[in-house]
């Protein structure tokens, strides 16, 4: 078996594909990236092992990811390199991917044959990944998965005019002391995220007329999507796959394709 | 009452103790460029200190200034701007205490850092004691912003030669009337009759510089490039630091004749093969300049050239013949012309034109552009910059938002993070 792992700033997504088909998903796995990475990626690969009975020698792994750098473990494949694999791989509309992640977003251009052409990433601050989005969630006392149903109930989302995580965890405070309505806040703070997405898009494909395909964590979000289309004016799209396990696949994929000894 | 140099002092102090380090450690034929430029740096202070306790006066100057000038006075000339930088590439907290004290003082921490440290030290009366400062009004609005705090604040005479927008003749003439009458004021403020002769033997130490200079250019155009990349953050000090002076020609002197080996001999200096050359149309990184020997030995990755090693301008010509007048003349077009002030003084097309000129010479395989928010003439070039280059080229370019003089803006990891990442994904 295959298994590409995705050892993010935040989360550790796991995929365990088929040797022989590898378009079927044996597996997916997630943990928590936190503290000691190589002690978390090595939890989750003996729950792997053991969900699938498999012997050392039967699971081929790889590791890619923003938190992959300083593991002992081999080998490692770039992440852009993953997601380009991953979304050429798993669809047809595969030439701008916008990746929502822990604390990076990235905007990747891609060719037909899946070769990164360009990419971009937020500079220095973190505001507008998944992190500044779990600090406002944090703060509202929800969850980060009920983000949709709160922001779709929103008629007047409020800007979070912010452009820093931890400040805009601040301004939220401010915001229900103020007695504003959650829904509003949550629709506003997702409309930041858009906001800070946009200009990253725009600087990478100025025409854009093709399908953005959505990844990362916040990509699962109806809300953050449909913002992007009305503004963009283009089709947003998920991967078949859960996009949270992209580059994960994608390293898995790229395993596949490489012997072991080019990577 | 002697000046205060506690800065200048440090620095010799430094360079001493880094100079001993390097050539006790690094065995005789590894690091060359850096211990000639350790053995310069010791010199330079240390000839400019022996003339401050002589009593000599202190010229504080911007690095777009043609310190050369100075030469006319028995005056030891002294640049903000390398200063600041030196202590962030030789001491391990850098100048970030000065930053901090400048910020905190009420300067904003989001402009340029090149005279931030200099604030710092003053307001820490950690300072040195400028008879007068004299600077262009070039290239940027932070540049005179910021030295206003040493004309109002400190209250030390400060003159301001007024660089005009348009490089044509007309502007080259008129910032020569301006040069000449900042030689005229600086007479009267520190009492002394110009000369020009030894103004004369200070623009023939710069011509060998600017030639020698152009030669190492023209053999880092050869594959694999024979000069290591950490020539780019101390050849900016060089320049900046040296000016008009003998160490500066002895500097290119030396690095030009370790090119010319390396390229007769094709030997080897590194052990990794030279796999990506890359252009950095602005600076490169100056807090760390270990990050240049990752660059070298762990990515095979040279800095080919930047913005701040590669001239423009020739020497100046005829200059044993030359009146005061066409010396000066000469020194106003080199300095309108000056690595940063061309690029950023006047339209933004001689940047674009400049960068695509030198990535083609150079055989650049990507530019990395290293961008700051405080300097406004360059970073808000960056996207037309990339698609210039793409475009015109046909290479990516990387842009690292950081302060080049404060690691703590964008650490060194970071930065060797998004270079690998870079050279993983479009190289
Ligand atoms: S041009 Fe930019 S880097 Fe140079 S002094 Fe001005 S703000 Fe600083």
């Amino acid at each position: 078996m295959i298994c590409g792992i995705d050892v993010g700033s935040i989360l550790i997504k796991a995929i365990v594909l088929d040797e022989k088909n590898s378009n079927d998903i044996v597996l997916q796995e997630i943990g928590k990236s936190i503290g000691n990475p190589e002690e978390s990626v090595t939890t989750l690969i003996n729950n792997i092992r053991k969900k699938l009975r498999l012997k050392k020698r039967d699971l081929q792994i790889a590791f890619t990811g923003r938190n992959c750098e300083n593991l002992t473990m081999n080998p490692k494949i770039a992440e852009l390199n993953c997601l380009a694999e991953g979304i050429h791989t798993s669809s047809d509309h595969n030439r701008i991917i916008v990746d929502i992640g822990g604390f990076t977003n990235k905007i990747i251009k891609i060719d037909e044959t899946g070769r990164i052409m360009d990419y971009l990433m937020n500079n220095i601050c973190s505001s507008g990944s998944g992190v500044f989005i779990s600090l406002i969630c944090k703060s509202l006392g929800i969850d980060i998965m009920e983000i949709d149903t709160y922001a779709f109930k929103s008629e007047h989302p409020h800007p979070i005019s912010s452009q820093c995580s931890i400040f805009a965890e601040t301004e939220v405070i401010y915001l229900m002391n103020e007695g504003k309505q959650i829904e509003d806040i949550v629709a506003g703070a997702c409309k930041s995220i858009t906001g800070r997405l946009i200009p990253l898009i725009l600087k990478i494909g100025r025409e854009i007329n093709q399908v953005l395909m959505l990844t990362g964590g916040l990509a699962k979000s109806e809300f953050i999507k449909q913002d992007l289309m009305e503004q963009l004016h283009i089709e947003v799209k998920n991967p078949s796959i859960d996009p949270i396990f992209t580059c994960a696949y994608g390293c898995a994929r790229s395993l596949q394709n490489t012997s072991k000894e080019e990577i | 009452m002697k000046a205060n140099v506690k800065p200048v002092e440090m620095l010799y102090e430094a360079s001493q103790t880094t100079l001993g380090l390097i050539e006790g450690a690094v065995p005789k034929h590894e690091m060359q460029i850096l211990k000639s430029f350790f053995r310069c740096m010791e010199s330079n202070l240390r000839i400019k200190l022996e003339q401050i306790a002589e009593g000599k006066p202190i010229i504080g100057h911007h690095f777009a200034f043609p310190s050369e000038v100075f030469s006319c006075f028995d005056a030891v000339p002294i640049c903000v701007e390398a200063i600041s930088y030196l202590f962030s590439a030789l001491f391990t907290t850098g100048s970030e205490k000065y930053y901090d004290l400048a910020n905190s003082w009420g300067h904003p921490y989001h402009s340029c850092t090149s005279q931030k440290g200099m604030i710092g030290m003053a307001l820490e009366h950690n300072f040195i004691d400028f008879d007068v400062i004299a600077i262009p009004s070039a290239p940027c609005d932070n540049t005179i912003a910021s030295y206003q705090f040493f004309s109002e604040h400190l209250n030390i005479p400060t003159i301001v030669a007024d660089m005009p927008y348009y490089h044509n003749s007309r502007g080259y003439e008129y910032y020569s009337n301006e040069l000449e009458s900042m030689i005229q004021e600086l007479s009267t403020i520190l009492n002394q009759e110009p000369n020009y002769e030894r103004l004369r033997q200070s623009i023939i130490y710069s011509n060998h510089a600017v030639e020698n200079l152009a030669e190492i250019n023209n053999l880092r155009r050869s594959i694999p490039c024979p000069v290591e990349s950490v020539f780019n953050p101390i050849g900016s000090a060089v320049q900046n630091f040296f000016s008009g002076q003998v160490e500066k020609e002895i500097f290119y002197n030396e690095v030009l004749e370790i090119a010319r080996e390396r390229v007769r001999t094709k030997k080897a200096w590194r052990e990794t093969d030279e796999r990506v050359r890359s252009f950095w149309p602005y600076m490169s990184v100056f807090f760390d300049i270990t990050f240049c020997e990752w660059l070298d030995r762990k990515l095979g990755m040279p800095i080919v050239t930047d913005i701040f090693n590669y001239f423009f301008f020739g020497p100046i010509k005829n200059i044993e013949s030359l009146d005061t007048k066409g010396m000066i003349d000469g020194l106003a077009y080199q300095s309108m012309e000056y690595p940063m002030v061309r690029q950023s003084e006047s339209f933004a097309s001689v940047f674009f034109e400049d960068a695509v000129n030198l990535a083609h010479q150079f055989s650049a395989d990507c530019a990395i552009f290293t961008a700051h928010i405080g300097c406004k003439q360059s970073a808000s070039m960056i996207q037309l910059m990339r698609e210039i280059l793409k475009e015109e080229v046909g290479i990516p370019m990387l842009t690292i938002e950081m302060d080049i003089g404060d690691k703590r803006m964008t650490s060194l990891e970071t930065i060797k993070k998004k270079v690998l990442e870079f050279t993983q994904t479009l190289l």
